[in-house]
This record gives C-alpha cells, structure tokens and sequence, in this order.
C-alpha cells in the first residue's frame, strides 16, 4: 500500500483524536454506566484500513497512553489495543474484503477480545470474568457496535477488489 | 551466525508477530510490577508524554482562545475609537461655545452657528461648503465670523447648504482699518496662500497693527477682529503699499462659524443685493420675485 506521509499522519490523527474523545466525551455518552468504547471502533478502522504492522504500535502506543492515564493495573490497556489492532489487521482491506455487518460483527468481537485480555491481564480474578464480560463487556460492546456501525458507514472501503 | 541470520529472517518476515511478542512481554511484564514501581512508572510517562502533550493541546487552546480574544477586543477597539472620537467632537464642540456666546452679544445683527462640511479643492481652498442654507435665513453676502475674526461670506444659498467664501479666495476682499491709526487699507489673498493688506502710501500702517472690519460696502459689519500685520513689503509703486497680514481667526482650522442673518447692501461680484432692492422699491407688487432691471 503506498501512502503518502500525509495520509499516515491523518489516518494516525485520527486514532489521536480518538483517543481524547475516549478520555473526554465517552463518559458523558454513558448510558446506565455503560460506555461506548469509541478508541476501539476507530482503531479497527485504522487497522481494517492500514493492516496488522501500523495497527499493532498505533494500538499499543494508544493503549500505553490509556494505561497512564487510567487507574489499575498498567500494561493492560497496552496488549489489549496492541492485540486489537493486529487482529483486525489480518481482516485489512487491501487483501479481505469485508461487508458492512461483517465488519460492525468483528467490531464487537474485538471489543470482546480487548476486554477478556485488559481483564486478565489487571489479575481480577478469572473467576469473575464472565460475570465482568455479560454485565459489563457486552452492553459496552453492543453500544460501540452501535458507534462503529455509524462510523463504517461514513468511511466505507475505498477499493474492494483483493490484491493477492 | 547462521541462526542468528535466521532469526533476523523469521522477525522480518513476520514482523507483526515479533511485535505482539514483544508487546506482550513489556505488557506482562509492567503489570507485574510491585505498586511503588508502578507509580513511579505512571509519573515518569505522565510527566514525559501526557505532560507536553496536554502541554501542547493547552498551547493550541491558549492561541485559539487568544486569537478570539484579539478578534473581540479589536472590535470592542474600534467601537471604542468611534465612540471616542464622537465624544472628543462634542468636547471640541462644546468647548468653543463659550467663545460663541461672549460673541453673540458684540454682533450687530442676529447671528446662526454653522459647520464647515467641506472645502472647494479647485477654488484653493477658497471655498468651502457649509451645511445649513436658505431654511435657516442666508442670503448670498451675508459675513461669516468665528469668535477669533472674520472668515469670510456667503457666495451661493442652497436649501440646506451654503458655499462660503473664504478670506483665503482670490476674489474676496475685505476693507479694513488699523486700530491704531484708523487707516483704512484692503485685505485679499492673490494666490490662496497668504493674505495680504493694500493700502494707500500715505495711510499709516505698521507691522503689529491689528485690522477689523471697516463696515464699507455693507458685507462685513464694522469692528470684527481680521488680522495682524506681520510684514510691510517692498514695492516699486509710490501709490498703494502692500503688507502681508495674518488672520486672527486660521481660515485652514476653522470647523464651525456663525453667519450675520442680515441682508448685505451689495451683491457678491457687485451690485445692489436683493434685500437692499426690496427694502427701497415700491410694494406694489411683493409676490412678484422679478429683479428690477438698474
């Protein structure tokens, strides 16, 4: 994929501001306590768009970030964001094509995956992780998907022929 | 070194699986760390990453919000600049109306204020515009004084302006006396650029007498202050003598001036005026506005 310093640079300001939304308009978005998780949507536009490599450090310095500015355990964040992106990198769409609910469906498998993996790794305890994931993950997850199907259907696919 | 050339192949190749490895291991890694590590940890990488980039977000605001700032304090400026020069006119204003009410009393005739709108560019600045006319009672030759002296008269009536002759206008001129002597003398501008005094070789005029009006002709009431002698010149004719004068009253600053509301005896340029006809002919017929013929 040939990009321009530019559109790198936009596509990772993106993610930037995306993080400060995170940080800042998520929680007034909160409905019941439930946040939409609005890093996650737009990193797996970044990695859908951009492909595992650029996805796995753009997420993790994202992840780095949150892990400084957010309370707990540290590190979670990080593996969470890093793996995020190179999972959603392998779906890039230079080589898969992927449909609109395909990709709102991955958005909320990914949501799923950052989860169990933050939740792990922050040692809360493996025996309340599926209560953390049906009370807390999936409500987020539904709620992002929500977002991400919004923000797909924005920015859909500029080329959808695989170039294998 | 063969296995290390391999290694280097497998982490080219597969790149983004070295990378997640590594990610992993640095993330197990820092939440295994003891709590004062973790702190410190946190407090190194606010204060050298969120630190200058909030740091930098709040430059971003600080220049946003200034430039704002500038914009409304540069129009509060200028509303400010209008309202001040407004207030700064009326104090002007009102600062010289003092001078025009010790004035009224000392004028022969009833007298109606008037501001200079503009000056005649082509007459010298001989001319100049004034912006009240015939619905406040001027008639054409009536004199214009400001409570420093003479400034001139009216040349032309319009229905809410006037044009009125300067002292500075070639074709003006203004019989004077010497308060000293009470010798009489002419007082004109050739060029618009100085004023200047003729008058006769034997009349006694010297350098520092003050002139005023000498009533001749019925234009400018006698006794209005008109200038000063400054210099008497050098000419060749034994007859008439000239000396440049200067007027009391700057015909360059003057901004607003009273007008004498009462009919002159002649025209501007000659001629009897038509308040001094009307008031001899016979009222046989007063609607009828025919001139008659001298």
């Amino acid at each position: 994929m040939n990009l321009t310093p530019f559109q790198v640079a936009r596509r990772v300001g993106w993610v930037v501001l995306a993080l400060l939304a995170q940080t800042t308009l998520a929680p007034r978005l909160a409905i019941l306590g439930i946040q939409p998780s609005l890093l996650i949507a737009v990193m797996v536009l970044f990695a859908l768009k951009m492909g595992s490599f650029p996805a796995i450090w753009t997420g993790f310095v994202a992840g780095l970030v949150l892990d400084v500015y957010m309370p707990g355990v540290p590190g979670g964040f990080s593996l969470a964001m890093a793996t995020v992106g190179w999972l959603v990198g392998l779906f890039n769409e230079q080589r898969v094509h992927t449909e609109y609910f395909t990709r709102v469906i991955l958005l909320g498998v990914v949501c799923l995956v950052h989860d169990t993996i933050w939740f792990l790794v922050g040692r809360y305890g493996f025996e309340h992780l599926s209560n953390f994931l049906l009370r807390t993950s999936a409500p987020s997850a539904v709620y992002t998907m929500l977002f991400g199907a919004l923000l797909f259907a924005l920015r859909p696919p500029v080329r959808t022929e695989r170039r294998w | 070194m063969l296995i290390l050339r391999w290694l280097l192949l497998v982490a080219l190749r597969g790149k983004e699986l070295v990378s997640l490895a590594m990610i992993v291991v640095f993330s197990l890694w820092l939440s295994g760390l003891p709590e004062p590590s973790r702190r410190a940890w946190r407090s190194g990488m606010a204060g050298t990453i969120l630190f200058p980039v909030q740091a930098a977000v709040d430059q971003v605001r600080f220049r946003v919000g200034m430039k704002a700032e500038i914009a409304r304090l540069q129009r509060e400026n200028a509303s400010l600049m209008a309202e001040n020069a407004r207030l700064s006119q009326l104090e002007r204003e009102s600062r010289r109306i003092p001078s025009y009410e010790a004035l009224m009393p000392a004028l022969p005739s009833r007298a109606v204020a008037a501001r200079v709108v503009s000056r005649n560019p082509v007459r010298l600045g001989g001319v100049w515009e004034i912006d009240a006319g015939l619905e406040r009672g001027f008639q054409e030759g009536m004199a214009a004084a400001t409570p420093q002296g003479v400034v001139g008269r009216i040349l032309t009536v319009h229905e809410g302006r006037s044009d009125l002759q300067s002292l500075l206008d070639p074709e003006c001129r203004v019989a004077v006396l010497s308060t000293r002597s009470r010798n009489p003398g002419i007082v004109y501008s050739p060029d618009g650029s100085q004023t200047l005094l003729e008058f006769s070789a034997t009349s006694d005029i010297r350098v520092g007498d003050s002139l005023v009006s000498w009533g001749a002709g019925g234009t400018f009431p006698r006794g209005l202050p008109v200038g000063k002698v400054s210099q008497i010149l050098k000419t060749p004719a034994n007859v008439l003598r000239t000396a440049r004068i200067v007027p009391f009253q700057d015909p360059w600053t003057v901004e607003d001036l009273v007008v004498l509301v009462r009919p002159p005896v002649l025209r501007v340029g000659g001629g009897l005026s038509q308040a001094s006809i009307d008031s001899v002919a016979p009222r046989r017929d007063t609607t009828s506005r025919e001139r008659p013929k001298l």
